[in-house]
């Protein structure tokens, strides 16, 4: 039996183009498409689906890892994420929130195919870049940044103050300032700039 | 009302009441006080300190100004500050009416039995070295 795929990506042009490829590989069927994360949610609840393949950023609103969280609360199918970007952040968040498999868009088709049926079979699926961002945090434990650390770190690169980070997060401006310390630490830098460039590099965010 | 926490660590028995009978403080402070829709205790562990963070939505109010300590009108905080400081740690509140409050408890944590690198310590100086410079790379709020 062909296994069933429901296709969640916000971009028609890149959904159509995904759904061509995705048929044309042996053994794959795309049954169902949505645009965002709800109609994505809602969709999966329907018992005809293998596996979602899942986009991360689709506009404003809850995203592909939100939907990913809902669904795996759900007790849902298995989620891969197909995406473009490989950043410690997004990785950790969609293996957090129980995504079985993270792919990037750049994927040759076999692989793309095999992802795509291990996953329906609940086996782990990650591409190279993504196991190697993984290899080198548990490598490097003592300059791995914590979740919260990276979370500050983005809103930093989004050039909100101390203030309006603790505001965001809601915590003290106080643990705000010592996050930093420690990220600039890990990271070897000593101001905000350097650190959200280097992270940059790093492709921690 | 959440709870996150964030890293992993370990406080001995002493530092763990002083950490929930402040946290019991603040939050008994936020449900008399505060006028809160939201209120989210923040545990963090860091390599040489753990923190709490309370924080609330609700009405603040203006730190400097806090009401006498035997005035009994349930505010706890000047209590917390003498066990917090009495623990070796700090207690910072910041709060501005109609800005909601956040007060950060920090505690430092014992040095670990096995201490893969030990301080050298240099006979000739009598006073130890402080293990940061004082506010010299603390964060700004921008660069």
């Amino acid at each position: 039996m062909s296994t069933r795929v429901l296709l969640v990506d916000d971009h028609p042009v890149v959904r159509a183009g995904l759904r061509a490829v995705l048929e044309g590989l042996p053994g794959i069927t795309v049954v169902a498409e949505a645009r965002d994360a709800l109609s994505a949610q809602q969709r999966s609840r329907h018992d005809d689906i293998d596996v979602v393949v899942m986009d991360i950023q689709m506009g404003p609103g809850p995203t592909g890892i939100d939907a990913t969280r809902a669904i795996r609360a759900a007790g849902g199918p298995p989620v891969l994420i197909l995406t473009t970007y490989d950043t410690q952040s997004d990785i950790l968040s969609a293996l957090e929130a129980g995504a079985t498999g993270y792919l990037l868009k750049d994927a040759p088709e076999d692989t793309l195919r095999q992802a795509v049926l291990d996953a329906a079979a609940n086996r782990p699926v990650l591409s190279p870049q993504v196991t190697a961002q993984l290899v080198m945090r548990t490598t490097k434990p003592a300059s791995a940044l914590s979740p919260r650390e990276i979370e500050i770190l983005e809103l930093a690169a989004t050039g909100a103050s101390n203030r309006s980070m603790a505001k965001q997060l809601f915590i003290s401006e106080a643990t705000v300032k010592t996050h930093l310390v420690h990220v600039y630490n890990k990271l070897n830098v000593d101001n905000r700039t350097a650190a959200i460039d280097r992270a940059r590099q790093q492709r921690i965010i | 009302m959440t709870f996150t926490e964030d890293g992993t660590g370990q406080a001995d028995f002493a530092q763990q009441t002083v950490l929930l009978r402040a946290v019991q403080t603040l939050l008994a402070n936020v449900a008399s006080h505060a006028h809160a829709r939201q209120a989210v205790v923040s545990l963090s562990w860091w390599d040489h300190d753990v923190s709490v963070d309370v924080v609330d939505n609700g009405v603040g109010f203006n730190p400097d100004r806090l009401p006498p300590r035997d005035a009994s009108n349930g505010f706890g905080l000047p209590g917390l500050h003498e066990r917090v400081t009495a623990a070796g740690g700090t207690a910072t509140v910041e709060s501005a009416t109609g800005d909601g409050t956040a007060v950060n408890v920090r505690l430092p944590l014992n040095p670990p039995h096995v201490n893969t690198s030990p301080r050298v310590v240099d006979p000739a100086s009598d006073s130890a070295a402080p293990l940061h410079s004082p506010d010299s790379d603390l964060p700004g709020e921008s660069s």
